[in-house]
């Protein structure tokens, strides 16, 4: 394969990398941070307890596990076979959002716990009520709330097995930096794996940056 | 008092199966400054997040202008009031955005907040700080910024709980007397709570003991630190002097025969409670007033206190406490072992009934 032809691949592929985990981690958060900050305002109610215990199991759910369940579901005999997401893009979106909600909804959670509980009380007293509570509690824990977010792009960035089922590593389609490594790990061609391994630290270690850089200008 | 404007009646509060707070009925007035006054964990705090609508009793109600808050009510009830606990806890912004939050929540229009944050920023002398980092302040402009977010809701009632309590003595105290001269400027109903005796009585129109979450005593300053309703409160109070005395008519017999003269009060077995500062002393034969009883004794320790000192006087076999000055102790040469005379008002020998206990 000629040079250009690697090269425009690689890119390919990178771009996808990133508009999977970037949809996923979208996804994640729009659910995860409202979810987090409600089990962190909601001190009491009945299964509370369960409901952080999930959470916090989710947080290490194996991604290999997250596959196994979406590609089940997602299998034309599955309950969601009927949109017919198997083996594309959407389904690795889905697999990835999956593994990185409880990440970013339980810290997201434990970092607005954090903050004085007295808060939420001065705050009722001002006579600040319902989402904008939690919305100003938020704002309050951002660098949890931000930290959260970097957890869960990198619970979604480094996974393989779950898009790997999902996905099925389908040139062109659904090829990812993380299933490339390990596809050209096991044809022995090392050289473009350790490639590729670094273009996907560069990517994990540029996105990163951004939030860092976000997260700690939030403390100026 | 004039009708109350924010009441708690029959309120019980139970936590982990403890009965923390137990009122039959708290209220105060327009216009007028409630301190409450108790001990650590008296639930004291607990009595100012029932009234600001903040934790719902386990039994009776919280009424506002006479009317019982229902549950429906009481996001627009906690609106016409305004809290300001001991922590600041200013939002991580500016201070002009901190002292305009609760503005912002009511949807008070901008020309308006800034109208009112001018007000009391300027009132509060936190003008110069509007632009800054709240958590930049000191632990005093904290605070002060803390009860401008307050004042500037211009709320119908004002519960302060402990606000100058984390402060530093110096700043306290300066921030004591402007507190007093706000909340007169302001003419709202305030509750103030407070463990700290001193602004008790600076800052309350009426005082409220609150002893085990009830409430023991109510009533004026003067009436409720000279006049305790029982032994507890006075020994909560600090009275200096609780004396065991057997009590008839208008005299007070001590042990080893000291008898005073009183001015009524309960007969037989009694606590009398006497204020260090009722108890005035001389050099001896200098006592001028034929109003007041006499005792004859001896300077024993002088422990400084506040600006004087607090003296140990043995007289009769009775031991006083007196309240003096430095002064007074240089003219009257009143050093330890120096001969003196006891001077106490009949008015001041308060007491109350021992129980069989003997408390």
């Amino acid at each position: 394969m000629p040079d250009s032809a690697i090269y425009a691949e690689v890119a390919e592929i990178t771009w996808r990398t990133l508009l999977v985990s970037g949809c996923a981690l979208s996804f994640a958060v729009l659910l995860g941070v409202p979810a987090g900050v409600a089990l962190a305002v909601r001190r009491s109610f009945p299964g509370r307890g369960i409901v952080m215990a999930l959470v916090n199991t989710g947080m290490g759910l194996p991604p290999v596990v997250v596959g196994l369940l979406v590609a089940l579901a997602l299998f034309r005999s599955g309950p969601l076979g009927g949109l017919d997401w198997m083996y594309t893009v959407k389904a690795m979106v889905a697999a990835q959002a999956i593994i990185a909600f409880p990440i970013v909804m339980g810290l997201t959670a434990a970092g607005v716990q954090q903050l004085d509980p007295k808060l939420s009380v001065q705050l009722r007293s001002l006579g600040v009520g319902g989402p904008r509570l939690g919305w100003i509690l938020l704002r309050e824990a951002r660098l949890s709330a931000l930290a959260a977010i970097i957890a869960g792009f990198g619970g979604a960035i480094s996974e393989v097995g779950a898009v790997m089922m999902v996905g099925g590593n389908l040139r062109g389609e659904t090829r990812v930096l993380t299933t490339s490594i390990v596809q050209r790990t096991r044809m022995g061609d090392y050289e473009t794996a350790v490639a590729l391994g670094l273009v996907l630290l560069a990517l994990a270690f540029a996105v990163n940056l951004l939030f860092t850089r976000l997260q700690q200008g939030g403390r100026r | 008092m004039s009708a109350p404007l924010l009441e708690a009646r029959g309120v019980r509060v139970v936590r982990g199966g403890r009965r923390i707070l137990d009122v039959d009925h708290f209220g105060v007035a327009a216009g007028e400054t409630v301190a409450v006054l108790g001990p650590n964990g008296a639930g004291k705090s607990t009595l100012v997040q029932v009234l600001g609508l903040l934790d719902r009793p386990d039994a009776g109600e919280v009424v506002f202008h006479g009317r019982a808050v229902r549950p429906r009510d009481e996001a627009d009830v906690r609106r016409r009031l305004a809290c300001v606990f001991q922590t600041p806890l200013l939002l991580d912004r500016t201070v002009g955005e901190n002292v305009e939050l609760g503005l912002r929540v009511r949807g008070v229009p901008a020309d308006e907040r800034r109208r009112r944050v001018g007000i009391w920023s300027e009132r509060l002398a936190i003008a110069k700080l509007l632009a800054q980092r709240a958590r930049t302040l000191s632990g005093g402009e904290a605070q002060r910024v803390n009860l401008a977010r307050a004042l500037v809701l211009e709320p119908e009632v004002l519960l302060l709980d402990e606000p100058l309590a984390a402060l530093d003595a110096p700043t306290r105290e300066a921030m004591q007397g402007e507190l007093g001269a706000l909340m007169r400027g302001a003419a709202v109903a305030a509750v103030f709570v407070t463990h700290h005796r001193r602004e008790a009585l600076a800052l309350g129109d009426r005082v409220a003991v609150i002893l085990g979450g009830r409430l023991r005593q109510l009533g004026a300053p003067g009436e409720v630190f000279s006049r305790p309703a029982d032994l507890e409160i006075a020994r909560f109070l600090g009275v200096e002097n609780l004396l065991a005395a057997e009590a008839e008519a208008d005299s007070i017999r001590f042990p080893g025969g000291v008898a005073l003269r009183r001015e009524g009060g309960p007969d037989g077995a009694v606590t009398v409670c006497l204020r260090a500062e009722e108890v005035r002393l001389f050099a001896a034969g200098e006592a001028k007033d034929p109003g007041s009883n006499h005792l004859n004794g001896t300077v024993g320790v002088l422990t400084p206190s506040g600006d004087g000192y607090l003296a140990r006087v043995d007289v009769g076999g009775i031991e006083l406490f007196s309240r003096i000055t430095r002064a007074e102790v240089a003219l009257r040469r009143l050093d330890a072992g120096a001969r003196c005379e006891a001077s106490i008002r009949p008015a001041a020998l308060y007491a109350v009934a021992r129980g069989i206990d003997g408390a």
